[in-house]
């Protein structure tokens, strides 16, 4: 029987945080947020942190 | 009566001189602390206190790491045969590469002070690049940690590319298609995630999305041209109510005009630099600028740092021009001034706080 192949969850969770942030940066560029760096730094670092987080993990499993 | 024992004694062989190897089993890089905690009998923590401090002292940590990162070999490696010739050549290469910079670069004061600290970190960076792109650590033979460094530093640089390109494009009005990449990639990534992954992807995608993120929430926009810009009207019909760049220095010099009494508006935006207004000593100027990251200095007041929203409303006596600015800077600099020289003196433009001419003199009351 054939085995499903393995999710690689760190592209996965850097895959969907990227296009959440994506998301966030289209609409301040489009108009419709305006962003300033107090609501933006949060954002970036929590994205960067989640991403290294599932780097991290990745490697324990 | 002689008694002579019957076992005959065998020499123990000679373990020949101690080693110093770096450790594979207690390392947090290379091992590098590990091992010399193990050969002199040290707890391996206070080894690295001491690289770190080092580091931080000049410099010299960093480069006696990489060194001994690149040039004792590992525990296990130690009880195997000596090393190729290949691996000996790249250390002895990259010896060679250091002497030559340093005769290069002169002093050697120069050397570890500046230039060597920069380069270990870059090598340090190059290696965190490899390591988080390839999840392996950055161990082995030195060729392989020199290739490996390598070709993190090349990653490094090719992202380093990319963030430029992002910024630029982003301050140039593509923020959208930008974006649109961001969203790209990490649809890209989703998908990858089921067939293997591409993890490599991940750091391309992250120089692309941070300039833009740095540009949106500075409000930066590169609109309006580059480098330096001087705009001196004589006359009142000369004065336009709005000066635009987007990255340089813009002066607009209003000190050969005669502004008669009454409210003058004035515009200023610059995207990434520095804006200077000149004015003339009997003129008040009212002042509000949003400023993404950076500052504002209006004569003797001044404020900075991000997200920066500036409001200095000042009133002016009847029969005074007033001078109403309103600023939009990016990234950088908005200062109003009588006198251009506090600029370009030795003495840096902090000096002009001393100068009792630097006042918004010709206003009536501050509020």
């Amino acid at each position: 029987m054939r085995r499903a192949r393995e999710i690689d969850r760190t592209s996965l969770v850097a895959g969907l945080v990227l296009v959440a942030f994506g998301v966030v940066l289209l609409l301040d560029r489009s108009g419709a947020l305006r962003l300033t760096f107090g609501t933006m730094a949060p954002m970036a670092f929590a994205a960067v942190g989640a991403i290294l987080l599932a780097t991290g993990l990745g490697r324990r499993e | 009566m002689e008694t002579t024992s019957d076992t005959p004694v065998t020499p123990q062989p000679d373990p020949g001189p101690r080693r110093l190897t770096r450790s594979s089993r207690d390392r947090i890089i290379g091992g590098v602390g590990g091992g010399m905690g193990r050969y002199f009998g040290i707890d391996p923590t206070l080894v690295r206190i001491g690289f770190v401090a080092l580091a931080l002292l000049g410099g010299t940590g960093l480069v006696v790491y990489a060194a001994a990162l690149l040039l004792v070999p590992l525990d296990d490696e130690a009880a195997d045969a000596p090393r190729s010739a290949r691996d000996r050549g790249v250390a002895i290469g990259v010896a060679v590469a250091l002497i030559i910079a340093g005769l290069v670069f002169g002093s050697f004061g120069f050397l570890f002070g500046g230039a060597l600290v920069p380069l270990g970190f870059l090598v340090l960076a190059g290696l965190a690049v490899w390591w988080l792109v390839s999840g392996e650590r950055p161990s082995g033979s030195p060729g392989t940690v020199v290739r490996r460094a390598a070709q993190g530093i090349g990653l490094l640089i090719g992202c380093g590319a990319l963030a430029v390109a992002s910024f630029f494009a982003s301050g140039l009005g593509g923020g959208v298609v930008v974006a649109g990449i961001v969203i790209a990639a990490g649809a890209a990534l989703v998908a990858a995630a089921f067939v293997g992954g591409a993890r490599w992807l991940v750091l391309p995608a992250l120089a692309i999305a941070l300039p833009l993120a740095f540009v949106s929430a500075a409000g930066i926009d590169l609109n309006g041209g580059f480098g330096d810009r001087t705009e001196r009207p004589a006359t009142l019909s000369e004065l336009q109510q709005s000066y635009r760049l987007g990255a340089g220095e813009l002066v607009v010099d209003l000190r050969d005009l005669e502004l008669p009494s009454g409210d003058h508006p004035l515009k200023v935006r610059i995207g990434a630099g520095h804006a200077l207004v000149l004015v003339p000593d009997d003129v008040c100027v009212a002042s509000s600028a949003t400023v993404g990251a950076g500052g504002v200095d209006v004569f003797d007041r001044s404020g900075g740092g991000l997200d920066v929203d500036w409001s200095d409303g000042r009133r002016a006596p009847k029969d005074t021009a007033r001078l109403v600015l309103e600023g939009d800077v990016g990234l950088g600099l908005l200062e109003v001034a009588h006198n251009r020289s506090h600029y370009d003196n030795d003495h840096g433009p902090w000096d002009r706080y001393n100068d009792a001419n630097e006042r918004n003199a010709a206003c009536a009351t501050a509020t």
